[in-house]
């Protein structure tokens, strides 16, 4: 009897555990401010204690990660060297045409990126637990970043600031699930949009513009390719322009990492890896855009 | 009593902050371990299963607190059943046996990742139902294991209380 009465006791406090349960899933899934604003809390209540135990670890972290890639930056190093003369070349070149392109833009009175001011954070810490690609940035909104506001690192987009509180804010990277961006690739400028997916660090990009004479996009063939009609391995790609965009045009993304053709399929895959190393952030910016009009 | 539910406390704390910092940077194909279902497994093995489901609620809520791409309750709800769940298996076995937390780690950790999945999934959380998940579910799983051992005897000292009758 006792034995029952004990099994009958440990029934109920489950059953209250997984009714409170589920009406939590269903309020936060449902977004709900109380909810948020104890995440918050809960957040800058642990940022100092998690900023102590960061910085201890740091130097172990930096050890260790010398150690183990010693033999890749090593190799990292010659590429980037080379790269970098390529692209020394390049950027003499598209000097002539920048010129150009700005007065247009300037023309056209289209916001930019440069237009955007930024406040410089630092990341401090990646994703939390198993199946979220964010990181945490120790600005928020005492120092006027919101949610919504687009997320760069020196070379590209990281991506958007999607939680925040008042002295962090966690930022959704651009290869996580949830997070479409309307992209442009460089030379067709043909205009998609990303399609993470998940746990993949490569992107697709789908709902893609048709190339030259409204032809499906092809992948370039190896040689006597004319690079604007056709997508090569290793293309640029771009934020679009797109009017009341949630990121400022001429961003970059990433680069085509591999094209296929399905078998039937009228188009081709594209994917692209992201520019931005999401493993290695230390310092991003968040973009004020759309930058706050001013009223007169 | 106030002291071992004081030490609980402190305990979850420190899982907390050290899932949250250190093992961050640990990560193995893509996963990390989760302490606090760990020290759930713990005190479930200990205690039973109504102690392990209202450990579990608690240490679950403390980690969901911190997340942000799920909703809150979720591993909570997950960390609760693994709990109970083997809590209930726990009053199964005959006698103590030795060096079994890696397997009850393994086995709470495929458990509580898949309640995980499932649940966040039919929640409408976005990519759940998804091989790579699986995949992380079971790589955490075999972490959980490796790092057990540390963690239930974290977790013994944290729940010892000589003056007490088993259970909350």
């Amino acid at each position: 009897m006792v034995v029952y009465r004990r099994d009958v006791r440990h029934r109920s406090v489950l059953l209250v555990i997984v009714i409170s349960s589920l009406l939590l899933i269903t309020i936060s899934s449902r977004g709900n401010g109380m909810v948020d604003s104890f995440r918050s809390s809960s957040r800058d209540a642990i940022a100092p204690v998690r900023d102590a135990v960061e910085k201890v670890f740091e130097p172990v972290r930096n050890l260790a990660n010398g150690v183990t890639n010693y033999g890749d930056i090593k190799d990292e190093n010659v590429a980037l060297k080379r790269r970098l003369a390529k692209l020394e070349g390049k950027l003499t070149r598209n000097k002539a045409v920048g010129g150009k392109v700005s007065e247009l833009e300037r023309l056209l009175d289209l916001p930019t990126a440069e237009d955007a001011t930024g406040i410089a954070a630092r990341v401090v810490a990646t994703a939390a637990g198993n199946f979220e690609r964010t990181v945490e940035i120790n600005k928020g909104t005492s120092s006027g970043v919101f949610v919504g506001q687009p997320v760069v690192a020196g070379n590209g987009l990281v991506g958007k600031v999607t939680t925040v509180s008042s002295t962090t804010a966690t930022v959704t990277l651009v290869d996580a699930p949830a997070l479409g961006v309307g992209v442009r690739l460089a030379n067709t400028g043909a205009r998609c949009v990303t399609e993470p997916r998940t746990g993949e660090r490569d992107v697709l990009l789908t709902i893609c513009d048709r190339g030259p004479n409204d032809n499906p996009l092809q992948a370039c063939p190896e040689e006597n390719a004319i690079p604007d009609t056709c997508v090569s391995v290793g293309e640029l790609i771009f934020t679009a322009a797109v009017e009341d965009g949630a990121f400022p045009p001429d961003i970059a993304v990433g680069r085509v990492q591999k094209l296929t053709q399905p078998t039937g399929d009228l188009e081709m895959t594209i994917a692209v890896r992201p520019i931005v190393d999401f493993d290695d952030l230390t310092y991003v910016k968040v973009l004020r855009w759309p930058e706050p009009k001013v009223t007169k | 009593m106030i002291l071992r539910r004081v030490r609980l406390v402190l305990l979850v704390v420190t899982l907390v902050v050290l899932e949250n910092t250190v093992f961050r940077h640990l990560r193995v194909f893509d996963a990390i371990p989760s302490l606090c279902l760990i020290a759930t497994i713990a005190i479930a093995y200990e205690e039973g299963p109504q102690s392990g489901a209202i450990f579990g609620f608690a240490s679950g809520l403390a980690i969901d607190m911190l997340l942000s791409g799920t909703p809150v309750g979720l591993s909570a709800l997950s960390f609760a059943l693994t709990g109970y769940t083997l809590g209930v298996l726990q009053g199964g076995l005959v006698r103590e046996v030795r060096g079994i937390s890696p397997l009850l780690a393994l086995v709470g950790g495929l458990l509580g990742g898949t309640i995980f999945l499932v649940v966040g999934g039919i929640a409408g959380v976005d990519g759940f139902f998804t091989l790579t998940r699986v995949r992380i579910v079971i790589v955490a799983a075999v972490y959980d294991a490796i790092v057990a051992g540390a963690v239930f005897k974290f977790t013994r000292w944290a729940n010892h209380d000589p003056d007490r009758a088993r259970g909350w």
